[in-house]
């Protein structure tokens, strides 16, 4: 009896433990899909309405969308207007947002150093420019959609099958 | 009264430090010059200083501060909420308005259009921050010429700098509040450079009035239609008249029925011959003693001198 619990125990683990790989797989699809929606909607902003930033901020804070507390949160201190930089206020507040998410670190970084973007003196010119942002995010996402189905089926087979091969050796 | 913050918010981080004597002086503060790899200068009270580096106003060239192109940068980033795209129309128009109604003047290499026309200015290199004054009762002195039963077509005259928009600026505050001699006029205010409401996002800075509402940013000959077609005001304001196309425009104006008030640069009658159809009061201004002065009143003939 107890080595019948036992084996559902470890085959429960190791198919959890893939489970929770594939679901961080696609939690991690998922944010960089909200994150380019994020980009193309500042993209928008800055062409069709010239949208400063703290005005973009706010307006996605105002959106059901993901992040959208950080974004508040952001034009809350712009608007405070305590000499701090865009640069800064983006960095640490996306740093904390994004410190728990299961990014890879070059995708977190990507998404910090939006600032350093803005740099155009014409809306046409950085509304081109955030297409860098766009691009580079869908590249990412094109590259994990390739994968995913068949890396998660494999990882919920590699799972299970470690699971049994462990039942087997310990039986 | 100009607020210390409204000056410090100008500046980022690190150099909002440097400022923060000035700004307890904003009062006092007329301009702050900024050229690159040169002396940052302020002029408080018609005198010109140096900043030094911990942002006192000091006479001597030699420990003052020296303002790099970084620093610029950042000022003007800031100024721009790092959205310099956002303010393409007025940095090609070279200044930007600021909440309180100040101007930042730019300078810097131009960037022409296909039309031989400014498209933009990159390497902005110069900035010139002129502190808006506005001073709440200095048309009070003119008032009683402006209305008498009824309103009067004016037009200021004054050389630069001797208080022609703030005099203006105080008129259409005063004629649009009203007062117990003088009921209050619906006022439309064409602000071509953001220099007499001083509107920041649309919202005015400066005091205009109840009864006032501003075409901002606006060329004057197509703001005064679009103001009479739209608002249906009584009175038309707008500052630096000159053109011949302003000239058709004021009578447009009059013709429908308004009133206006405009400010032109002279010294005297002689300057403003063509003017003298269409207005009935022409009030001239002169600096005395370092301070603006109303010098004449005209209307057919001088109504009163100094």
């Amino acid at each position: 009896m107890v080595r019948i619990i036992g084996t559902l125990l470890l085959l429960a683990g190791s198919s959890g433990m893939a489970y929770s790989y594939c679901h961080e797989q696609n939690e991690r699809l998922k944010i960089l899909k909200n994150m380019r929606e994020i980009f193309i909607r500042i993209k928008n902003e800055i062409e069709y309405l010239k949208a400063s930033i703290p005005e973009i901020c706010f307006s996605l804070g105002e959106k059901n969308i993901s992040f959208n507390k950080v974004f508040t949160a952001i034009y809350e201190e712009l608007e405070l207007n305590n000499g701090c930089s865009f640069n800064e206020i983006w960095q640490r507040h996306f740093t904390a947002s994004l410190k728990n998410m299961p990014l890879k670190e070059t995708e977190k970084e990507m998404i910090k150093s939006f600032p350093d973007s803005l740099v155009y003196r014409e809306s046409k010119g950085q509304a081109d420019g955030m297409e860098k942002y766009i691009n580079e995010v869908s590249k990412y996402v094109g590259e994990i959609e390739t994968v995913i189905k068949n890396k998660n089926k494999v990882m919920m087979c590699v799972g299970v099958m470690a699971g049994m091969i462990t039942t087997v050796i310990l039986l | 009264m100009v607020k210390a913050e409204e000056i410090l918010n100008i500046f980022p981080g690190k150099l909002r430090e440097r400022f923060k004597e000035i700004a307890n002086r904003a009062d006092e503060l007329q301009e702050i010059r900024f050229s690159v790899r040169r002396p940052v200068r302020v002029v408080l009270k018609n005198k010109e200083f140096f900043l030094d580096l911990s942002g006192k106003p000091i006479k001597s060239k030699e420990t003052c501060w020296i303002i790099n192109e970084k620093e610029i940068d950042e000022i003007l980033n800031y100024v721009c909420k790092y959205s310099l795209y956002a303010f393409e129309d007025e940095i090609s128009q070279g200044f930007i308005t600021i909440p309180g109604g100040h101007r930042i003047g730019l300078a810097g290499q131009v960037v022409l259009n296909s039309e031989n026309k400014v498209r933009n200015i990159k390497n902005i290199r110069f900035l010139n921050i002129r502190v808006s004054h506005e001073i709440i009762g200095a048309a009070g002195k003119i008032l009683p010429f402006v209305f008498d039963k009824r309103l009067f077509n004016v037009l200021i005259i004054a050389p630069p700098g001797c208080g022609k928009t703030t005099m203006l600026r105080d008129l259409i505050r005063q004629v649009s509040d009203g007062s117990p001699n003088m009921p209050g006029f619906q006022i439309g205010v064409v602000d071509e450079r953001s220099e007499i409401a001083g509107s920041y996002l649309g919202i005015p800075q400066n005091d205009v009035g109840t009864r006032t509402c501003v075409m901002d940013a606006c060329p004057k000959v197509q703001g005064m239609m679009m103001l009479i077609r739209s608002m249906s005001p009584e009175i038309v304001a707008v500052d630096e008249i000159g053109s011949k196309e302003d000239l058709e425009a004021i009578k447009n104006v009059i013709t429908c029925g308004s009133k206006i008030f405009a400010t032109i640069h002279g010294y005297s009658m002689a300057d403003v011959k063509g003017f003298k159809d269409m207005f009935e009061r022409f009030i001239i201004l002169h600096k005395k003693g370092g301070i603006c002065r109303v010098k004449e009143v005209w209307g057919e003939e001088i109504i009163w001198c100094e």
